[in-house]
């Protein structure tokens, strides 16, 4: 019988919130400007968490694996905007693949970015929740398939770029005309709004009702004639496609990788798991190599070179012409 | 009277001890049945079987001329009509009074029928009813969880006034209440039972004599006897298992 904290939230703070950031650009504070539209990208993510977490009380420990599929969805169509991108072609593909190929119009991979997060949700609350998976247990599944969803992604590195993630897109164009910070800022903060308006209406329907009865108490709601199952699903669906909006607005900058990580730096981070896993002799072996390999990688300028210029866009390189681990057999390139 | 609830050789099984042992009962339209028992009877045992709380191990419950038996407990409440107040209450205790009441308004319980659905304003008004009736008018914003124990199991009757289904069973309604509160929820509970069968687990003798016409003894998972309080209370093998202390109190007086 605890009773919650009151927290000193509502719709005034909201108001005053929305009017800050809605006037921030016209400081004209580039930097921060960027910065904050970040911030309002996870906004987004956060309203999705807190339907699911805030409202009915399921603690999705994974749900960055729903923002990183719209995350990849969207920078993949980006990606494939000029034919096969380059981190395919690396590893041979000649040629789009019709999966990629049906989201590169960007409209459809906005779409994909939401619905098959939704889907993904839907078919995963489905299972769990009809089997009655509630409470710790969903978390711990969400956890561990944030973890398989980590590894699916590298493992694909010939589609997903692994570990280096996707990097060097273009902007986000609106109607053929690229968009500059302050305006891409403004496009992310209108969703922001339509986002928060829909959770505000949401939740003060009948089913935010329904929700916060399940939090409160699942078990005594199917006495009243709810089945919690469904709306655990729905929210859990809803939830998923607010999560991948967010991915996908996370995206767009030409600076951001999706697997922001400085080169060199994700080899060693894998040799370190190597470590755990498989015997330390083999992960200072490991290390060495990627050291040396990290250092004939480096250009005149002392600077690594995927990240040298602005776009990132990877130069061709000598050190490419040694093809990457595991090429030849056209098993994935990942090494724990 | 027409028959409303019947179970047929009903039985419950937990690793092996038989909770309830081969349980016919029969339950009338509009009645007002009370169900007494000792410690593990049974009772909530049974309870639960009707609700589908618990998957029988044995025999068939019917309600209302339909075979319920093993139905989920959303089925049995939304389509078939029986609402449960549990031993306890159960309640959802960071919402309002207001909120319990009009989350356990019947019909708006499927997913269409609330996404981005408003409130309907007879619901509220419904439940400023039910508030008045069961004297909480002044604490509706008060979190469920604010309430004396007393006000909870109000709330949680109240709740079944919202709900409106033809059977209501209430687990021990009176449960660490006052006397004079015990007494009040005893005419709550008599003016439900006009229109709508009630089916009412309880201890406390006091409570059973006020509202009960007919009492049906559970004792070990088996129906020991059932009739009229009166008849009951004389019953030599109730007094035994069930009845003692009060039949030497009353020897006293």
């Amino acid at each position: 019988m605890t009773r919650l904290a009151k927290i000193p939230a509502g719709r005034y703070l909201d108001f005053a919130l929305f009017l800050a950031l809605g006037l921030f650009p016209l400081t004209g504070l580039l930097f921060y400007t960027q910065l904050l539209q970040k911030y309002l990208v996870f906004l987004i993510f956060a309203y999705s968490l807190d339907l699911l977490w805030g409202y009915a009380g399921l603690m999705d420990l994974g749900h960055a694996v729903l923002f990183g599929m719209g995350g990849y969805l969207m920078a993949l169509s980006l990606s494939a905007q000029n034919g096969v991108p380059e981190f395919m072609a690396r590893y041979g593909v000649r040629e789009v693949p019709a999966w990629l190929a049906a989201i590169v119009p960007l409209p459809a991979a906005v779409l994909a970015g939401i619905l098959i997060p939704a889907l993904f949700a839907g078919l995963l609350g489905r299972f769990l929740f009809s089997s009655r998976v509630g409470g710790v247990f969903f978390s711990v599944i969400t956890l561990a398939l944030a973890q398989v969803f980590n590894l699916f992604i590298q493992s694909q590195q010939k589609y997903t770029g692994g570990f280096n993630g996707i990097g060097g897109l273009p902007g986000l164009a609106l109607f053929g005309r690229p968009l500059d910070l302050v305006q891409g800022y403004y496009l992310v903060f209108a969703v922001v709004l339509l986002v928060y308006a829909f959770c505000r209406g949401l939740t003060a329907s009948r089913f935010g009702l329904v929700l916060r009865g399940i939090r409160e108490n699942g078990a005594r709601l199917e006495f009243l004639g709810y089945d919690p199952a469904r709306f655990k699903t729905a929210v859990f669906m809803v939830s998923g496609a607010l999560a991948g909006l967010a991915g996908v607005l996370y995206v767009d900058r030409k600076s951001t990788r999706l697997n922001s990580r400085r080169q060199g730096q994700p080899a060693r981070r894998g040799a370190r798991r190597h470590a755990g896993q498989r015997g330390r002799q083999r992960a200072l072996r490991e290390f060495r190599r990627v050291l040396a390999a990290s250092a004939r990688r480096r250009s005149p300028r002392g600077r690594v070179l995927r990240t040298a210029g602005h776009h990132g866009r990877p130069r061709p390189s000598r050190t490419r012409k040694r093809p990457p681990e595991g090429e030849g057999d056209g098993a994935p390139c990942v090494r724990f | 009277m027409r028959e409303i609830l019947r179970t047929e050789d009903l039985s419950a099984c937990f690793s092996g001890f038989w909770a309830l042992d081969h349980v016919n009962l029969s339950v009338g339209e509009g009645e007002l049945r009370v169900i007494i028992g000792p410690n593990g009877a049974g009772k909530t045992t049974l309870m639960d079987l009707i609700t589908g709380k618990t998957k029988p191990a044995g025999g068939r419950v019917f309600f209302d001329g339909h075979d319920i038996t093993g139905k989920p407990p959303h089925e049995i409440a939304a389509r078939y009509g029986i609402g449960r107040k549990f031993q306890g209450p159960s309640l959802f205790e960071n919402m309002s009074a207001a909120e319990n009441l009009e989350l356990a308004a019947p019909r708006e319980n499927t997913v269409p029928r609330t996404f981005f659905r408003r409130e309907p304003v007879r619901l509220r008004q419904k439940a400023g009813e039910v508030l008045r009736r069961i004297g909480l008018s002044e604490k509706a914003g008060n979190m469920a969880c604010e309430l004396s124990h007393g006000e909870r199991q109000w709330l949680e009757i109240g709740m079944l006034m919202m709900q409106g289904p033809k059977m209501m069973i209430l687990d021990e309604p009176t449960a660490g209440m006052t006397a004079e509160e015990t007494r009040l929820t005893g005419r709550m509970i008599q003016r439900l039972a006009g229109d709508r069968t009630v089916l009412v687990v309880e201890h406390d003798m006091d409570f059973v004599r006020q509202v009960a016409r007919t009492v049906t003894v559970l004792h070990m998972g088996r129906v020991l006897a059932q009739g009229p309080l009166e008849e009951i209370e004389k019953d030599p093998r109730v007094v035994r298992v069930y009845l003692k202390s009060d039949g030497r109190e009353r020897e006293h007086a």
